[in-house]
């Protein structure tokens, strides 16, 4: 298997994953859309209910044409509604709003970049792939990094919670806040880095490890019942490591491979 | 030409299925609520905030309010002086006559769009189950003359009412806050009311702040009878600092955790869901649980459920439940999920009849969700879409906790005995 065919497969493995992570949130404990059509905007609770349940339904629906390269629009309609998932959710969380729909990015253009690397293999949809997926996870650690620096109360949590059950140590409040501090500097720097013209492969497997660590916290915090959480997350980690993947082999040698498939 | 039409193909068979779904999705989608629970009813409009005259009263009880009270009020202009008088007899408005006087603080609220004025008189030193005749007074205005009864000290019996999310439906909320101060004239044994949060719907807005202030002075009695409130913080108000300058920072600043103790023999702990669960908050609940090992009731009023009957647990469930179960906490009061909720009682991850029970939800204004009633902790419990206030009875041998609806039935019924402690 190519290096390319590999990023492609572990994008297409995360899609379907965020697919079935979201469809679940809706189904079991009601997801943005609901609350910002029915609350904010007044709608009925049953309208706003069909709609979420219909959307959950149907991205369960797409899962099979994720893994059909010719169904490529049926990827946009994913990242569609991921992204009006990433702004209702922008309109109903009350905790600095405007960094939702970046924290979100990556969720949404992994499925477009999926769709630029399932069109015929030009250099130029390539690009704009790697672009997609550079912007995505970018913006998604800035975003979790400005959280960090704003000291999210979860994310305090999740590291005394970490410290306690994988150490066995009570960590204090105050190491856990300055621990996030760093956190959160190093996720804005990898958010910086990854945007570099140079392809910083360590930069992008850094980001897969964390990326990774943090959607397996959320599960590993609340227990099973937390894994739609976890899943919705899951693309934080393999975004980076599709561009590892993808930086892996010079593009030209790519195009050969993509030729010959 | 052969590839262009299997594209065609698949996208057809893609579209096909996925409007399928879509369509399977929305026919099977529960039926939810209407808008039933709206009450049209928009003729209230509160006292107008007008020069320095006193408007939008509320009054809050912290650590003891056997002794200490705060009484709070708004001004449309900047007071140069602002008092309490207040006297233990009624003086009918009579200024001279008050026999005690508590200045108040002053500061402007932190809105860049309202010019508008809080101000907070701490009256301290106060006598145990006593009624208070008090005015406030700004630059000469005064208010008309209200009153409130003291907690009792002791073994004390007494009510208490228990509601959160009042923040996104006014009708509802005038209609919950009706409903409370009819149940307060019916009975004058309640002497306070515990807020689970999510007053607001957004709490950094001055103009929300400014309708529920308004719509609270609703749950005076027509006897002039002001009802204290014991204030925790939702999450529709986690930032800003309007919240504090509302309520006067109960509980230290950007803690707004704190207990209290009514009587000698009931605890409520109020915690903040918005901050950090397992720090200094965890550390604090510990040691006021364990301070006080030998209170006949305990209970706590936070925000975010551990037991959710909608939405997904919060942290309160990996690091507060522990702590209940492991001093035997009676009751914890929980919001957020806009639904009637009654756990059945928990330990461990399960039902257990020494466990914990949640009540709550949060129906005193805000449209009611479909409860996911088929979650495990529901069987023997209750989870319903009604608004709703909460109603302890506390007595020496027994609490109970009845939810009574915006029509005044008494939905649920709850009965705890005491714990050997």
């Amino acid at each position: 298997m190519s290096s390319s065919t590999a990023a492609k497969t572990i994008l297409r493995v995360a899609v379907a994953l965020t697919c079935v992570g979201a469809a679940a949130q809706m189904l079991l404990y009601g997801g943005p859309v609901l609350s910002w059509l029915w609350l904010n905007l007044d709608w009925s609770e049953a309208a706003a209910l069909r709609v979420e349940h219909a959307a959950a339904f149907g991205l369960l629906a797409c899962l099979p044409f994720v893994f059909w390269g010719k169904a490529w629009p049926v990827l946009k309609l994913i990242a569609a509604w991921l992204l009006f998932s990433a702004f209702a959710s922008s309109m109903v969380e009350p905790w600095y709003p405007w960094l939702t729909p970046g924290a979100h990015a990556a969720r949404y253009t992994a499925p477009l970049a999926l769709a630029a690397l399932s069109l015929p293999p030009a250099p130029r949809n390539r690009r704009l792939a790697e672009w997609l997926l550079r912007g995505g996870i970018a913006a998604t650690f800035l975003c979790h990094g400005v959280e960090a620096l704003l000291l999210h109360a979860q994310f305090i949590d999740y590291l005394i919670d970490a410290s306690a059950k994988l150490l066995s140590h009570d960590l204090a409040e105050s190491t856990a806040s300055a621990m996030l501090v760093s956190i959160g500097v190093l996720d804005v720097a990898a958010a910086l880095a990854i945007l570099l013209p140079r392809r910083l492969w360590p930069v992008a497997a850094w980001m897969a490890f964390w990326g990774a660590v943090t959607a397996a916290a959320r599960m590993v915090y609340l227990g099973w019942p937390n894994w739609p959480e976890t899943l919705i997350r899951v693309t934080n980690a393999a975004v980076p490591l599709t561009l590892c993947l993808l930086w892996a082999v010079k593009p030209a040698t790519e195009t050969e491979h993509e030729t010959t498939e | 030409m052969k590839r262009l039409n299997n594209h065609r193909a698949a996208l057809l068979i893609a579209g096909l299925v996925v409007s399928l779904a879509v369509v399977i999705g929305a026919v099977s989608a529960p039926p939810g609520l209407g808008a039933a629970d709206r009450n049209p009813d928009g003729s209230y409009t509160g006292t107008k905030l007008e020069g320095a005259t006193p408007a939008q009263w509320r009054l809050t009880w912290e650590e003891d309010p056997a002794h200490a009270a705060t009484v709070s009020w708004t001004t449309a202009a900047e007071p140069e002086k602002s008092s309490v008088l207040y006297d233990t007899q009624p003086r009918n408005g009579e200024l001279a006559k008050y026999a005690h006087t508590a200045t108040a603080s002053s500061g402007r609220y932190s809105d860049k769009d309202f010019k508008l004025w809080y101000n907070h008189a701490e009256l301290s030193e106060l006598k145990p189950a006593t009624t208070y005749w008090f005015v406030m007074v700004s630059d000469g205005a005064a208010s008309r003359e209200f009153h409130f009864i003291t907690a009792p000290e002791g073994d004390a019996e007494f009510k208490l009412l228990y509601g959160g999310d009042s923040r996104s439906d006014r009708d509802a909320r005038r209609t919950m806050n009706r409903r409370m101060r009819a149940l307060f004239e019916e009975d004058p044994e309640i002497i306070a009311l515990a807020h689970g949060g999510d007053y607001v719907a957004d709490g950094e807005e001055m103009e929300d702040w400014l309708e529920w202030l308004t719509d609270h002075e609703l749950t005076v009695t027509a006897a002039n009878r002001m009802l204290p409130l014991i204030p925790a913080r939702g999450n529709h108000e986690a930032e800003g600092p309007l919240y504090d300058e509302v309520f006067n920072t109960p509980g230290r600043k950007d803690g707004n955790f704190y207990r209290t103790l009514i009587g000698e023999q009931f605890l409520l702990v109020t915690l903040n869901s918005n901050i950090s669960a397992g720090g200094n908050q965890a550390d604090f609940l510990e040691t006021v649980l364990h301070e006080n090992g030998k209170t006949r009731w305990q209970l706590a009023n936070y925000h975010r459920p551990a037991y959710p009957a909608v939405k997904s647990p919060g942290s309160a469930l990996e690091h507060w439940v522990p702590l209940f179960e492991k001093y035997n906490l009676d009751i914890a009061f929980e919001s957020d999920g806009h639904t009637l909720k009654r756990t059945c009682a928990i330990r461990g991850g399960k039902q257990a009849d020494d466990g914990v029970v949640y009540i709550g939800e949060g129906g005193l204004g805000v449209k009611q969700r479909t409860p996911k009633d088929d979650r495990w902790y529901f069987k023997g419990g209750v989870a319903a879409s009604t608004l709703h206030v909460q109603k302890l009875t506390v007595k020496k041998d027994s609490l109970l906790v009845e939810s009574i609806t915006d029509k005044g039935k008494v939905y649920d019924a709850h009965t705890v005995k005491p714990r050997k402690r």
